[in-house]
């Protein structure tokens, strides 16, 4: 389609704001009479809480109160599930045990909230959680996923038999009757470690109770304002007009910032109720190392059975999943894995068994990616030991594999996050791999510069991964789009904002619809009070979901515009145009109305109108789509790596990107550049260490190093389009695409670079220091 | 309450010093703000180094070097004199945090915090470099291989300042080089950091002087490898044994930044790689 708006690489409207320190976010959010918070949070993984004095805390001055789980009387419950129980597969397990707003009888993790202060000020109130002394008997803890499911293991849960948190078991074909037939059988243990989703800004809310007029205002860094205002009218027992949930601009969200009803979410707006004050809770790092999700710890039992040309017969992957001390998001991280672990191949028989493991670490939901990554980097890996043993080029055993164009839309047999059959909608995937090899000269590389490079004592190696993401999930996202009388353009979605630019894309959508300039109009985004039907920004959704919802809305506005511009310009409806704010009669461009008076025409003061009519130029609508979009991409990458202390530095990086419909170039590749480097640090650089009672050991941003400017490479961005059918707008998801392959990628390229070492590498995240742990044994054989 | 003292010259400085629980030296605060945050009772009182003007400055004198405790990474980083006749000590000072944390941390803080991994000790020790030391009633000059005690340990007293740090002018024939890894390139501890300082003639080493960080409890040298290199003639091979040398002389730990055996391999990969650049000057 010929577009003037979608498509074009348009500045973002709302970095004026950002970049001159005018948005807002929720610190800067005061309020007079406000109240700080502060909580004590348990030192021990797995401790049972025998007593808890707060008398002291409570005399200190500018203390006004403490809550302890005992204070809290009837109104203390678990959170709410977030995700809705499990599917209906044959004999899953499931036992959903919910996080709790303050401790009761047992610490489950560390940095689990005891006891909260409300104080005048934080700094009394971080003083006052001093002054709480709390008897602990401190428990042995369970770490190790295998040794929790042991008999005889401490259990997290003391009502449970072991530490199964859950069991889910999938098919596809036959794949015992595969692997009879196989010429090749791999099998490996493969681990993928824990990472934080490390966003800029920690988590915050601010929440202020009107008690003459019963109204809730609560500023929260959520990616789902609409599910908390939701959960917090069904545990405080208001209505759902006197809730609003406002999540203004977020300093990233990147999964742990969804609909999680995290404790305090539950918690400081309850306290608000009680005290009638407004109250303000700003996370500080260590708390977010300690209290904030994580994710990807899961250990895999994988088998591939291939053909000696390098066809895959089948794939079996047996896994255990680390869910933390709580599973309140359900399977979707599982889930996810099993849906990304057959990759963007087109694999007959298949067989996946997890086991979902509560350990007293902090809890596990999806962070930027949600089980993809480690899907990903088990059949990627598992697909270069084999071309290796068949003797097959890396580039060809993937490209005999992939789903061809013509079997979509492609059907798993297996369920997704959605618990909806895995369909892949459509794709054309050659394509896309292939410009990722031009754009990086893979050949070239290959041929030429790798063995002059090698001649000069350099450890140069590539890396070319391809991966597929499910995006674009349901259930539905809506819209109301508005022609104001200064004829300016106000639009309400549900959603929240993180970073994505939904100011300028939504925008762009209704530019094209309406004719107006990008920079007129307004977007809001997360507002409660504004728009209170929908679910939130994750799983690659917004664009997609909201997008679609936004197009729907704005293109019944534009029917509106047309029929009473036709009547009032005398003009049949398909001689007229909407351009630079106007509709004008296509021939005779002085014949015009602009949409602001259009607006006010709609909406008249006086006289009679016809029966059925709606007031002025505005339209609500939804889009549900009826299984997710996939996307598909391929990375390519060039690195250096010094043999001896195993540093690295990335030469080139390559991207090649089909997310459908590309809404704008500019913000399309700002977010695969973060994510790219989200996944750099996921591969190389990031790694949380629990020791064995369960601390966390580098707790700190000077501990967990997240890569930084000197670290990034450029990244170069190519495009290539599939739309979708799914949806109007042809569009897919983009927003964690840039973080899956990468631990993959860095896997491949540095076998490649380090090839003469005899280097398997089987576990992510990476570092230097493991890195020449890996080799080490074999240096020690070769001597 | 947090007392801030901030005197106007060395003599008040030295004056509010001379007291039974004297108050704690802030220059740049890098390190200690960070320490403060979590013990803020063990901070109740600062004497703030902002007025002195004799802890200042870069000079050469006689025969000397001679660096005032204030001066920031920044300007030892930049100093041409330093660059001319220091380079190991300019370089170590470009390797430092970040540019903001160059240019408020100081010299004398970097020695003072005594980390292992600090990255000026090295250098400085390899240039055989002397604190100097001053109370109210008395000056005394320690050589800085014997300044530090520990982590965090030094033998500055509590009523001492640290005024300058000075070391021998040194010859032009001579050669230094700093090496550093850390798990990022930028804003990131060291997991080992190694500074050399020879005087070679004809590829033969006349003497030398290695300093290694963040292998032992304090920075330090290897005497044994020193001693073992002097007199002879610099080749691959010889390199290779001193690499090894080096591994042994030297007690890494495990921590959650590296391991024993990735810190007793890179050290010998640092030193293999100082001494090779002495060879192809």
């Amino acid at each position: 389609m010929t577009t003037k708006f979608i498509g074009k690489r348009v500045k973002r409207n709302e970095d004026p704001r950002l970049l001159t320190g005018q948005a807002q976010f929720v610190d800067d959010v005061e309020i007079p009479g406000m109240l700080h918070a502060a909580f004590l949070r348990s030192d021990y993984a797995h401790a049972r809480l025998l007593s808890i004095d707060v008398s002291e805390a409570r005399k200190r001055a500018g203390v006004v109160a403490v809550f302890t789980a005992e204070d809290m009387g009837d109104d203390w419950q678990p959170g709410p599930p977030l995700v809705s129980p499990p599917p209906t597969v044959k004999d899953v397990i499931f036992h959903s045990r919910r996080q709790v707003p303050l401790v009761k009888d047992k610490v489950r993790h560390a940095g689990e909230a005891i006891a909260v202060v409300i104080a005048e000020s934080r700094y009394i109130a971080e003083d006052a959680v001093e002054d709480i002394l709390v008897e602990f008997e401190p428990l042995e803890a369970v770490i190790d996923l295998e040794k929790g499911l042991e008999a005889g293991s401490p259990l997290v849960h003391d009502d449970l038999e072991s530490n199964l948190a859950a069991h889910l078991f999938q098919k596809k074909g036959d794949y015992e009757a595969a692997r009879e037939k196989a010429d090749l059988v791999i099998a490996r243990r493969i681990v993928v470690d824990r990472g934080a989703a490390a966003a800029m800004e920690n988590r915050g809310i601010v929440t202020d109770w009107d008690k003459k007029s019963q109204h809730l205002t609560v500023w929260d860094t959520t990616q789902a304002p609409i599910p908390i205002r939701n959960g917090l009218v069904a545990r405080l027992g208001l209505s759902e007009h006197k809730v609003r949930v406002i999540a203004p601009f977020i300093g990233g969200g990147f999964g742990p910032k969804m609909m999680m009803f995290y404790p305090e979410e539950m918690l400081i707006p309850w306290v608000s109720m009680k005290l009638n004050r407004p109250i303000k809770w700003i996370e500080d790092r260590r708390e977010n190392f300690y209290a904030t999700t994580q994710e990807r710890g899961q250990i895999h039992d994988v088998e591939i059975a291939l053909s000696k040309d390098g066809h895959i017969l089948g794939l079996k992957d047996i896994f255990l999943h680390d869910t933390g001390a709580y599973d309140p998001y359900g399977l979707t991280t599982p889930l996810n894995t099993q849906c990304h672990v057959m990759g963007p191949y087109d694999i007959k028989n298949f067989t996946s068994e997890v086991s979902v493991v509560f350990t007293n670490k902090t809890l596990v939901t999806p962070v930027r990616g949600a089980g993809r990554p480690q899907g990903i980097y088990i059949i990627e890996r598992l697909l270069d030991i084999a071309a290796r043993e068949l003797g097959i080029d890396l580039i060809a055993i993937r490209k005999r594999n992939l789903i061809p164009p013509d079997a979509f839309p492609y059907e798993h047999e297996i369920i997704d996050q959605a618990f909806a059959p895995l369909v892949l909608d459509s794709g054309n995937y050659w394509p896309v791999m292939e410009k990722a090899l031009e754009m990086v000269g893979y050949d070239q590389f290959i041929e030429y510069e790798q063995p002059r490079l090698r001649a000069e004592g350099k450890y140069v190696g590539i890396g070319v991964i391809p991966f597929l993401e499910s995006t674009g999930v349901g259930p539905y996202e809506g819209a109301r789009v508005t022609v104001e009388a200064s004829g300016k353009i106000n639009v309400a979605t549900g959603i929240g904002t993180q970073g994505q630019g939904h100011f300028t894309s939504f925008a762009q959508i209704v530019a094209e619809q309406l004719g107006v300039a990008v920079c007129d109009v307004r977007i809001v985004t997360g507002d409660t009070a504004e728009f209170h039907w929908g679910t939130g920004t994750f799983a690659s959704r917004g664009a997609v979901v909201a997008g679609n919802a936004i197009h729907a809305s704005a293109s019944i506005v534009r029917q509106k515009v047309l029929k009473l511009a036709s009547k009032i310009l005398k003009t049949p409806e398909e001689e007229l145009e909407l351009e630079d704010g106007l509709v004008r009669v296509i021939d005779i461009p002085h014949k015009s109305i602009s949409l602001g008076e259009l607006a006010l025409l709609a909406n008249p003061l006086r006289g009679a109108v016809q029966p059925g009519t709606e007031p002025g130029l505005e339209a609500t609508a939804y889009f549900g789509p009826q299984y997710g979009a996939t996307a598909f991409g391929t990375h390519a990458m060039i690195l250096e790596i010094d043999p001896e202390t195993m540093m690295l530095e990335i030469k080139r990086y390559i991207t090649v990107e089909d997310c459908g419909t590309v809404l704008n170039p500019l913000i399309l590749e700002g977010q695969i550049h973060g994510g790219v480097s989200m996944g750099i640090g996921n591969a190389y650089y990031e790694k949380l260490h629990f020791d064995e009672n369960g601390q966390l050991l580098n707790a700190s941003f000077a501990d967990y190093l997240i890569p930084s400017a000197t670290e990034l490479p450029r990244i170069e961005v190519g495009h290539v389009e599939t739309q979708s059918p799914l949806n109007e707008l042809g569009a897919k998801g983009v927003g964690e695409a840039g973080t899956l392959p990468v631990p993959a990628l860095f896997a491949q390229a540095i076998e490649n670079a380090l090839n003469n070492r005899d280097l398997e590498i089987l576990e992510t995240p990476l570092s230097p220091n493991r890195l020449y742990e890996l080799l080490r044994p074999n240096e020690e054989k070769s001597r | 309450m947090t007392q801030i003292l901030v005197p106007k010259d060395l003599q008040e400085a030295l004056e509010l010093l001379a007291i039974d629980h004297p108050p704690r030296l802030l220059a740049g605060g890098t390190d200690l703000l960070v320490l403060r945050k979590d013990n803020p009772e063990k901070f109740a009182s600062f004497l703030v180094l902002e007025n002195v003007r004799e802890l200042c400055g870069i000079h050469k004198e006689n025969n000397r070097i001679r660096i005032g405790s204030r001066a920031t990474h920044s300007e030892i980083e930049h100093s041409s004199i330093l660059m001319k006749y220091a380079p190991v000590l300019a370089h170590a000072a470009a390797e430092i945090g970040s540019v903001q944390i160059r240019n408020r941390g100081t010299i004398g803080g970097n020695i003072v915090n005594a980390s292992p991994a600090g990255d000026l000790i090295p250098a400085l020790i390899a240039l055989d470099a002397v604190a100097e030391l001053h109370s109210l009633y008395r000056k005394r000059e320690i050589p800085l291989r014997e300044f530090f005690l520990g982590p965090g340990r030094t033998v500055c007293r509590l009523n001492e300042l640290l005024v300058a740090i000075h070391f021998e002018l040194p010859d032009a024939r001579e050669h230094g080089v700093f090496l550093k890894i850390g798990p990022r390139k930028a804003v990131a501890c060291s997991k080992v950091n190694v500074a050399v300082q020879a005087l070679m003639h004809h590829r033969t080493v006349e003497w030398i002087r290695i300093a290694l960080g963040a292998v032992a409890p304090t920075v330090i040298r290897a005497p044994r490898t020193e001693a073992w290199l002097q007199g002879k003639r610099l080749s691959p091979e010889l390199i290779a044994e001193a690499r090894a040398m080096v591994r042994e002389e030297i007690s890494p730990i495990t921590d959650i930044r590296s391991t024993v055996e990735y810190r007793r391999h890179v050290a010998g990969v640092l030193i293999e790689r100082a001494l090779e650049s002495s060879l192809s000057k």
